[in-house]
């Protein structure tokens, strides 16, 4: 099976520190591969490189076989590579269904002009975005929020919205960075269950998570990172007993004494 | 449902001022108002809708104020054209000073677009023989629309009142579509707003180009009006104004400045204020508002209003 | 080339870019330590050379004792400047200091404005008249001063900034606010301190430059333009960059003027600082925070 996500190399460096170090994995299409590794190992620089939000020093990405390292950003998302960050983000000022929307334009019109006007193919998307917005809403419990403005809500309330936009648009893949961060157990089921569900509608994950238990439940490979490289990858099992990712967790000796 | 009917009420006032009043003064202040609503909505677009803090808008004003008094008073041409060139001059120049601009940190850009404004300023002064310097062009001709000509306030209040009416349409056009909501998002989270991908760069581009467009505008309509400009268009005075209007009304929000616009050129021409002693009054109220109402009044009584309530 | 012109021309430029160099340095300090940008800049400047007008026209002092009180002046203006501004944005988005800052620069502007009236004043020194001559070069009094006050003034801050608790810390906010607070750094304490060193700054420039120049309430908005141009070119907080940044500008200038025309020397700074933002945005130095 030729992977979604290939990614080869990846290098990024900051003034005398390496953060990623030629880092090279796989995500397959229609799995969910999780991203482990103790705190500053990489992996949201990962993210940030494979997405363009930051410039890799060296290394190639390619999805579903095209070299997406020199697209933008935004380039990259209109493709249908979306992603979350580490701390949760909203439009504050916009509604929930509204955030939902935004999230759901990125193929402009022909011309700004023909936004302005709102010609009938604009209006016809709108429509099914809202569609989509509210089959999603409803999806993640929160269709009673959507007039309500996105600043005023929980923490736990912003976090599925910012999931549910990541899926607006129909992505093939989406990186998730710490999407069960600081919630409670029963949310942190119920997102596991909405991973599962859209995994088998054929949506690929790449999932950063530091709720080990979650990744091994979930995860269908798992790769670790430590200190910018890339120490295994494998099946949950495989990953979970391997000595060297325990040692990576919780330190050697060799750090302490350091420290 | 009432904002609509008060809408339509201030509107029909709008209409009757210059049918109820005689007075030259009355219409001159309207004039004044219509012409710095237009100017409002130019800097609301790029401050309020995109959250650039822009201190362009009188290098929009400025080239599109010299560019109609240049094609006027040299080539004769009617003023539907030179209006429209002067548009366009704006509109390029906030082009020209957007796109490098908007790749700078966002401290630099602000001081980069004071910056191409003083610069403007500078070649006005110095390129005498295109714009006579600090001496300035005076006797600008009356304007000429489709061959029909007019010097008379009353005609001026309402074609002032038709191109205020324009601006307002056209801001209301770009809020209520995709683009307006992809600056709302590019304003309040440009991380996430790539994510999902908009192009930020674009949206912010297009917002210095029909800025730019209706600050030309305006400034056309200001250089026939008055029938004088010097490099003072290109001045800080008018940034100052500005930023009192759309700040105090209301930034960000469509109607919040063109009420900002209508008190603070009513205001000051009231209460016979001297210029100095105004700007002093703007300086501290800018500063009031900066600190203690930083969303503009409108919204600042609306949280009052919403506290009170159960 | 006549080199008595052009060495001639190279003296002028280093002088006015040591003119440059005092007019920049306090606004990359607030800027560098507080990430803040002081629109109201200018009008320290401004404000400063008027103080000293008034002492020395209306209290009759001599002109070094009138710049010795302007200082401690201005750290009080600083303050003040601190307290009505700087402080209350200190945890918004940053627009919020610039639009702060910007609307005490339209007060104090104004205020002089009222208080002394629009005709342009004077600042009289005796090194007016007096000139020194090296090697057919010619030096000019008050210039001369200023290089001496730019000197020990930048010496005197080097110092601060490198030898004192206080200043050690302000080098430490300006690499990193949110660390020191974690340590224990008061950074309330610290804006008063930074907003009062900076004011001072511009006392100083003041002080030393206004003489050269008529003196007039807008005249804070040039010194504002090349400060930011300096600024700009020389890498944001950027302290020695600033420096270098200025006298680099001042010489380049002066040989626009001198083998071009007036024009030219007005765009020679704008058309610096746009080549420098298009090649270098973060300018020569980068901001590379070297306090």
């Amino acid at each position: 099976m030729t992977a979604l996500l290939r990614i080869e190399g990846l290098t990024k460096r900051y003034r005398g520190v390496t953060a990623l170090d030629g880092v090279s994995l796989e995500v397959l299409p229609g799995s969910i591969t999780g991203l482990v590794g103790p705190n500053g190992s990489g992996k949201s620089t990962l993210f940030d490189c494979v997405t363009c939000f930051q410039r890799k020093d060296a290394g190639a990405v390619w999805f579903a076989e095209q070299s997406i390292g020199e697209l933008g950003a935004h380039g990259i998302a209109r493709l249908g590579v979306r992603r979350t960050f580490q701390q949760t983000r909203v439009f504050p000022e916009l509604s929930v269904l509204q955030n939902l929307l935004t999230a759901a334009q990125s193929t402009p019109a022909r011309s700004m002009l023909a936004e302005l006007c709102r010609l009938p193919e604009i209006r016809a998307a709108e429509r099914a975005a809202a569609t989509e917005a509210d089959r999603l809403l409803h999806e993640v419990g929160l269709a009673d929020h959507a007039r309500k403005a996105a600043g005023g809500l929980s923490y736990g309330q912003a976090k599925l919205v910012e999931l549910a936009m990541s899926l607006m648009g129909g992505p093939r893949l989406v990186l998730l960075d710490e999407p069960v961060a600081g919630i409670n157990p029963t949310l942190i089921e119920h997102i596991k269950q909405h991973l599962l569900a859209w995994r088998a509608r054929g949506i690929s994950f790449l999932l950063i998570e530091h709720n080990l238990r979650l990744v091994f439940d979930i995860c269908d490979w798992v790769y670790v990172l430590d200190q910018g490289s890339l120490l295994t990858g494998g099946p949950p099992a495989a990953v979970a007993g391997d000595p060297r990712v325990i040692e990576a967790y919780l330190g050697s000796r060799k750090r302490h004494v350091r420290g | 449902m009432t904002s609509r009917y008060l809408v339509l009420a201030a509107w029909g006032v709008a209409l009757l001022v210059p049918l109820v009043s005689t007075s030259s003064y009355v219409l001159h202040v309207g004039i004044m108002t219509g012409i710095f609503v237009i100017l409002v909505q130019s800097l609301n677009l790029v401050l309020g809708y995109s959250g650039l803090l822009s201190l362009a808008t009188p290098a929009f004003f400025g080239m599109g104020a010299y560019c109609t008094t240049l094609l006027s008073l040299r080539y004769g041409l009617d003023n539907a054209l030179t209006f429209a060139a002067a548009a366009i001059a704006g509109l390029s120049t906030g082009v020209l000073v957007g796109i490098p601009s908007l790749r700078l940190s966002r401290h630099s850009f602000v001081i980069v677009t004071l910056s191409f404004t003083l610069l403007l300023q500078l070649v006005a002064y110095n390129w005498v023989d295109l714009t006579r310097g600090a001496m300035g062009i005076a006797s600008i001709p009356a304007p000429r629309l489709f061959g029909m000509a007019w010097t008379d306030k009353f005609v001026w209040y309402y074609v002032v009142l038709v191109m205020a009416a324009l601006a307002i349409g056209v801001m209301q056009a770009i809020v209520g579509s995709r683009i307006g909501r992809a600056m709302i998002a590019t304003r309040d989270n440009e991380p996430l707003a790539v994510a999902v991908g908009i192009d930020t760069f674009r949206i912010k581009i297009f917002a210095f180009a029909v800025s730019g467009a209706l600050a030309g505008l305006g400034g056309a309509v200001y250089a026939h009006y008055l029938t004088f400009i010097d490099p003072g268009v290109f001045g800080f005075s008018f940034t100052e104004t500005l930023l009192i209007m759309v700040i105090l009304g209301g930034s960000g929000t469509l109607w919040g400045p063109v009420i900002g616009a209508l008190v603070f050129t009513a205001l000051p021409e009231l209460l016979r204020l001297t210029p100095e002693v105004r700007s002093l009054a703007y300086g501290v109220i800018l500063l009031a508002v900066v600190l203690a109402m930083p969303k503009g009044v409108a919204s600042w009584v609306g949280q009052r209003l919403d506290r009170r309530q159960p | 080339m006549d080199g008595q012109l052009l060495g001639q021309l190279a003296v002028n430029g280093v002088m006015v870019g040591f003119d440059y160099a005092l007019w920049a340095v306090g606004l990359t300090v607030i800027f560098g330590i507080l990430q803040q940008v002081n629109f109201a800049h200018g009008e320290l400047y401004m404000l400063a050379a008027f103080l000293l007008q008034w002492l020395l026209n209306r209290l009759g002092l001599a002109y070094e004792a009138s710049f010795a009180l302007v200082l401690p002046a201005m750290a009080a203006v600083g303050l003040l400047l601190a307290k009505c501004a700087l402080l209350p944005t200190l945890r918004r988005p940053f627009e919020a200091a610039i639009l702060a800052t910007l609307a005490v620069g339209i007060i104090l502007q104004n205020a002089v404005r009222l208080t002394f009236g629009a005709s342009p004043l004077r600042i009289p020194t005796r090194y007016e008249f007096q000139s020194l001559e090296i090697f057919g070069l010619l030096f000019f009094g008050q210039r001369l001063v200023i290089v001496g006050i730019a000197l020990t003034s930048l010496l005197a801050l080097f110092g601060f900034l490198r030898f004192t608790p206080i200043g050690t810390a302000l080098r430490a906010a300006a690499q990193n606010k949110d660390a020191c607070q974690m340590v224990g750094i008061d950074i309330r304490r610290l804006t008063l301190w930074t907003a009062g060193l900076g004011s001072v700054l511009c006392g100083i420039a003041g002080g030393a430059v206004a003489p050269l120049y008529d003196l007039y309430p807008s005249m804070g908005t040039d010194v504002v333009f090349k400060s930011f141009a300096v600024v700009i070119i020389g890498g944001m907080g950027n302290l020695w960059g600033a420096v270098l940044a200025a006298l680099t500008l001042g010489l380049a200038e002066s040989f626009a003027g001198g083998l071009g025309s007036a024009a030219l020397r007005d765009a020679t700074s704008f058309t610096a600082m746009i080549l420098i933002l298009l090649i270098r945005p973060s300018g020569i130095f980068g901001r590379v925070v070297r306090l």
